[in-house]
């Protein structure tokens, strides 16, 4: 099983703290102080509206496969970052760094991929955590 | 009435608070942006990042007080925005009714209609985050909205609504200046039963918006203070405010989600 799951910062806010992706709202809600990486190979992937996504299968535990879904961020986000819909294909091994779901299920709201060649890509409509922290900080 | 009365205080804050605020412009013409290079602008701050989708003036302050908690130092601050967004959606919790009680209680992924295309409702559009743009057609104002590529008028040629109105996503619209701040009434909206953010029950066709534009300092910002009352949904008028940037460079997107939709 490729599924590492990490603590991140001091844990504040140890109850359940919605996250809603930048425009997405609150649709889906993942575990914000947490992180993990699922690798797996993908089955098919959209730079879709309002959200990309890929599906992709994931090997379990006990070696079992596991249906995940990937989503990002926002298709015209993307698309003024420098996206084309052509970031990965059926059959590439990826990684996904993000956000797990609250309720367990096997979707992840990334934050980062990691593709088969090793290049990694920032897909979500925020700003990376660098930047809102030079955010947090400014004094101007 | 409880509701009638709280409209009342809104609207009197909202527009008291107004003048202090706004400079000379009023032209609301031009793309304004709640994302994207905004995260550069010098004139954006992070409450404005973490209120893109609008935060109510509980949620501003709590994020505020979050951020400048030592303790909090080293929490990532996305984390203290969705802490604050938490918060929000908690503070609505007891106001929610009627049917929108369930709908607060069980909103998820599975049954969220715009992953099928089905687009935003009166009160998420107008404040989500994705570019819009503002245009004079006549005397009236059309904006258009990069997502799900929606287009309203906002009648300012005196008109009032229509006695009966067929109820449609984005409503009947009309507005007003009171001075340098526009003030936009609707009506004849359809039940928006997905608004999650932080009203959670959704809307019913018996809601009535006021929506307060004031353009502010320059480089010029966007101000929206949004009213939604709604009698069989909420027991108090939902209100949050939000900002965007001028952005005269940014041309909107259109993609629908028809050609592009996120499921394969």
């Amino acid at each position: 099983m490729k599924i590492v799951s990490s603590l991140l910062g001091a844990l504040a806010a140890a109850a359940v703290m919605p996250l809603a992706q930048a425009h997405h709202s609150a649709a889906v809600f993942y575990f914000v102080d947490k992180q993990i990486t699922v690798e797996g190979v993908v089955k098919s992937y959209t730079l879709g509206n309002p959200h990309a996504r890929i599906y992709m299968t994931v090997k379990g535990p006990n070696g079992e496969d596991q249906n995940w879904m990937a989503e990002g961020g926002s298709r015209t986000v993307l698309l003024r970052n420098g996206w084309t819909g052509d970031e990965v294909k059926p059959g590439d091994h990826i990684k996904i760094i993000g956000n797990p779901s609250r309720d367990g299920s096997f979707v992840v709201h990334w934050q980062k991929l990691v593709l088969s060649d090793g290049k990694e890509l920032w897909g979500e409509d925020t700003p990376t955590d660098s930047e809102l922290e030079q955010l947090r900080h400014r004094t101007d | 009435m409880k509701t009638t009365a709280a409209r009342t205080a809104w609207l009197c804050f909202v527009l008291v608070a107004a003048p202090a605020y706004t400079s000379a412009q009023t032209n609301l013409e031009g793309v304004w942006s709640g994302i994207f290079t905004t995260r550069h602008d010098p004139y954006w701050h992070i409450e404005d990042w973490g209120c893109f989708n609008g935060c109510t003036d509980e949620g501003i302050a709590h994020l505020k007080a979050l951020l400048a908690d030592p303790k909090n130092d080293h929490v990532p601050v996305f984390a203290l925005i969705g802490q604050s967004w938490a918060f929000m959606r908690e503070s609505m919790r007891p106001h929610v009714i009627g049917p929108g009680v369930e709908i607060f209680n069980t909103i998820n992924d599975a049954t969220d209609p715009t992953l099928n295309c089905e687009p935003y409702g009166f009160a998420r559009e107008v404040v989500n985050a994705l570019p819009i743009e503002i245009n004079r057609d006549g005397k009236n104002l059309v904006i258009d909205y990069e997502e799900w590529v929606e287009t309203r008028t906002i009648y300012l040629d005196g008109r009032s609504h229509p006695r009966k109105v067929k109820p449609t996503r984005l409503g009947h619209s009309i507005g007003h200046w009171e001075g340098e701040v526009l003030v936009v009434d609707t009506v004849g909206l359809s039940p928006d039963i997905f608004y999650p953010q932080y009203a959670g029950g959704g809307f019913s066709e018996k809601a009535h918006a006021v929506e307060i534009y004031t353009v502010l300092e320059n480089p010029r910002r966007l101000r929206l203070d949004l009213m939604v009352e709604d009698p069989t949904m909420l027991s108090v008028p939902f209100t949050v405010h939000k900002i965007w940037l001028y952005k005269p460079e940014m041309k909107l997107v259109k993609d629908s989600c028809k050609d592009y939709p996120t499921k394969p």
